[in-house]
């Protein structure tokens, strides 16, 4: 009876030797965080290392401004490190570059990559990590239809981006009370004509537009005398173009000389805004339209633009164009999300991203704001229209960022 | 006149960029029937003309079409050496290992302009080419209907000298038999070289009368040079008159059935109309006219 007396005190005390210790040892203040590794995927070798280097230039003027101001402050003032992954433009190094970053670096939410082919692998390698993958600017619609938890699109889609134009048209509809209803749609035959056909045919309708000629034409056609042959027989209040700068050119300069005049002419980005195309026929198309998703007059009437684009050219001596742009937004967006988790778990990074809701004025961006859906797109970004003004594309709409008026509709004529 | 002008027009444009068309056929068609070489690189030729025509254009701001009496001759001079260098040591080879020679060319070449000019993409203003002739509802720019008369022209004047002349006789005898032509003392790699110069001048001519017209760009040749090899099996091979007709059956085709049916079609239209011609008319249209 003593005996066991003895035994259960004895073993009273280890325990509570124990306990003591083992609060001692693992309650005392987390260790502090110094270093906030940021992963970051873009192709810095090959035919597209301007625009990623551009990219990261971009995060990194963000990410050096927060450092020097103190850091991320409900992290105890840890400053953030961008530890980058050459993609080189291919699907599967950029996997294994994200692989690397996750596994080998600890980063704790990859930024990333550019080329949507590549977002797709790289965002795959996240999502079995459970690590946040922020893309700041990949436009392929399918990328946030997969189902990922760890997703976060920040840049509207193509769908968002191509059904936009449809908007802008209703609303120009409303605003300068005209009757536009007939829509030509003109694409070439790869996927970015052939989206943006079905596109605009599957939504023309609710925007009250009716499609009455569905052109699709072979790409780098060296005559498209008969396509528009046929936009000028089916004679619509709007042609929308989506083609790459030869055919864009090609098309202008044949409805110059045939004289097809539609009301509106709007074209899908692409060729019809690319500098060779304005070199060739720019005075001619005077007037048109084109979607967009940045525009360098934006800094003229939205502040947040302007601040970023300042402090952009004042480090690296050039504009900033849509795409560095993106992944200055996400690289403030990334900035935010961390001080709002005040962890660097994986779990509390995600739920801060979920719970993003940017007013307007804050995006250096023409979008009403950053909100995600389940899905893990931004909800409340969009595209722009521009429109060619003597010679240089002005923003027309959405409205609360145009700087200019809209002009020439309807189309005036070739003859000016 | 609402129903038939669209169709009137595009029997008209299509015609006119048949005749150019055409002349690139001309030229394969002559190294063919001549030379029996199948000259993979003809469309490298007409890219060669249009950038000289760019850099004339760019240093001293030429118009394309005065470019002509500088970029002919060098295209031609070109091809004389490729014919000399290149051509004449595989004569005797089998026909697989001469079309890698002039398929290396064709790599050669578009590499090299890429080199040099970069894969932009470029194009030429001619103002004075811009007006528009308007006949009712039809409608054609000044600068389609030059390069349209300027080809045909052009493939008239071979006509006149492969048939009027002493040595353009002597290029047919060629093309009938070599050997034949060589016994009777016809200098037979000589002819070659000529017959070489003059084809790579026709397609140097369709690249200056193109300029104005579309883009250019080091892989441009490619859009001709497919359409030339339809055309010469169309018109019959080593026919120089077919390979023009062929020509205007091919623009008129792929003008008309993208009128009619999708214009991604026109080029799958041009293709079933070639093959019901070969149906009925194996050796090609003018397949039993007397060869060049």
């Amino acid at each position: 009876m003593k005996r066991s007396l003895v035994v259960a005190v004895v073993a009273v005390v280890i325990v509570a030797a124990l306990a003591v210790a083992a609060l001692t040892v693992l309650t005392p203040q987390r260790p502090r965080i110094e270093v906030v590794k940021i992963g970051v995927v873009y192709p810095l070798t090959g035919a597209l290392a301007p625009i990623g280097q551009d990219q990261v230039n971009a995060i990194k003027l963000v990410f050096d401004e927060v450092n020097a101001k103190g850091g991320i402050k409900s992290l105890g003032g840890a400053k953030l490190e961008v530890v980058l992954g050459d993609t080189k433009g291919d699907p599967r190094v950029g996997a294994d570059e994200t692989e690397r970053l996750i596994t080998v670096e600890k980063v704790v939410l990859v930024m990333g990559a550019y080329q949507s082919a590549v977002t797709e692998t790289a965002s795959m390698v996240a999502e079995r990590y459970g690590i946040p993958f922020v893309n700041p600017d990949s436009t392929s619609p399918l990328l946030t239809e997969r189902g990922l938890k760890w997703f976060f699109r920040v840049t509207p889609h193509d769908g968002i981006l191509v059904t936009g134009m449809l908007e802008f048209l209703k609303d120009l509809n409303e605003r300068k009370g005209l009757n536009l209803q007939t829509l030509t749609v003109v694409y070439e035959n790869t996927l970015f004509g052939q989206d943006t056909g079905r596109i605009i045919k599957e939504n023309a309708a609710k925007y009250g537009f009716n499609v009455i000629l569905d052109l699709q034409y072979p790409a780098r056609s060296p005559d498209l005398t008969a396509e528009v042959e046929k936009i000028r027989a089916a004679n619509a209040d709007v042609v929308l173009f989506a083609s790459y700068l030869t055919d864009a050119i090609q098309f202008t300069r044949k409805m110059k000389e045939l004289n097809v005049r539609p009301k509106v002419v709007i074209a899908n980005d692409a060729g019809h805004i690319h500098s060779d195309y304005l070199k060739a026929v720019g005075a001619d198309s005077e007037y048109f339209f084109s979607r967009e998703v940045f525009n360098p007059d934006l800094a003229a009437v939205k502040p947040a633009i302007r601040e970023a684009n300042e402090k952009f050219k004042a480090k690296y001596g050039k504009d900033m164009d849509g795409t560095i742009a993106r992944a200055y937004t996400a690289a403030l967006l990334v900035v935010d999300v961390l001080e709002r988790a005040g962890s660097i778990d994986p779990e509390s990074i995600r739920k801060a991203l979920r719970e993003t809701d940017w007013p307007e004025e804050k995006v250096p961006m023409p979008w009403r704001g950053i909100r995600f859906d389940e899905k893990g797109q931004n909800v409340l970004a969009g595209g722009l229209v521009v429109q060619l003004q003597e010679g240089v594309y002005r923003t027309v709409w959405p409205w609360n960022v145009a700087t200019v008026d809209v002009k020439g509709v309807p189309f005036p004529g070739w003859q000016r | 006149m609402t129903e038939l002008g669209p169709v009137l027009q595009a029997l008209i444009s299509g015609a006119l960029i048949g005749a150019v068309y055409g002349l690139v056929a001309v030229g394969l068609n002559l190294i063919y029937g001549v030379v029996h070489v199948i000259n993979f690189a003809h469309g490298e030729f007409l890219m060669l003309s249009m950038y000289i025509a760019l850099l004339m254009n760019a240093l001293m701001g030429t118009n394309p079409f005065f470019a002509l009496p500088v970029a002919v001759p060098i295209v031609m001079l070109t091809g004389l050496l490729v014919q000399r260098y290149l051509i004449n040591r595989t004569i005797d080879a089998p026909i697989l290992i001469q079309s890698f020679v002039t398929f290396g060319l064709l790599l050669v070449m578009q590499n090299g302009v890429m080199l040099i000019f970069g894969p932009n993409y470029y194009s030429i203003r001619v103002t004075e080419l811009e007006g528009v002739l308007e006949f009712g509802y039809v409608r054609v720019s000044v600068g389609l209907l030059t390069a349209a008369v300027l080809s045909v022209l052009t493939i008239l004047g071979l006509h006149l000298f492969l048939t009027r002349t002493y040595v353009g006789t002597a290029i047919r005898a060629i093309g009938q038999n070599r050997f034949a032509a060589q016994m009777i003392g016809i200098p037979v790699k000589r002819l070659y070289e000529l017959s070489f110069a003059i084809s790579t001048g026709l397609a140097a001519v369709a690249g200056l009368v193109l300029t104005p017209l579309i883009w250019m760009h080091p892989t441009i040749g490619e859009i001709y040079i497919l359409k030339a090899f339809i055309i010469v099996v169309l018109g019959g091979m080593g026919n120089v008159l077919g390979a023009f007709v062929g020509g205007i059956i091919i623009g008129i085709t792929e003008s008309v059935s993208a009128l009619f049916l999708m214009p991604s079609l026109k080029e799958a239209v041009a293709l079933i109309i070639f093959i019901i011609i070969l149906l009925f008319r194996p050796r090609g249209l003018f397949g039993r006219a007397v060869r060049i």
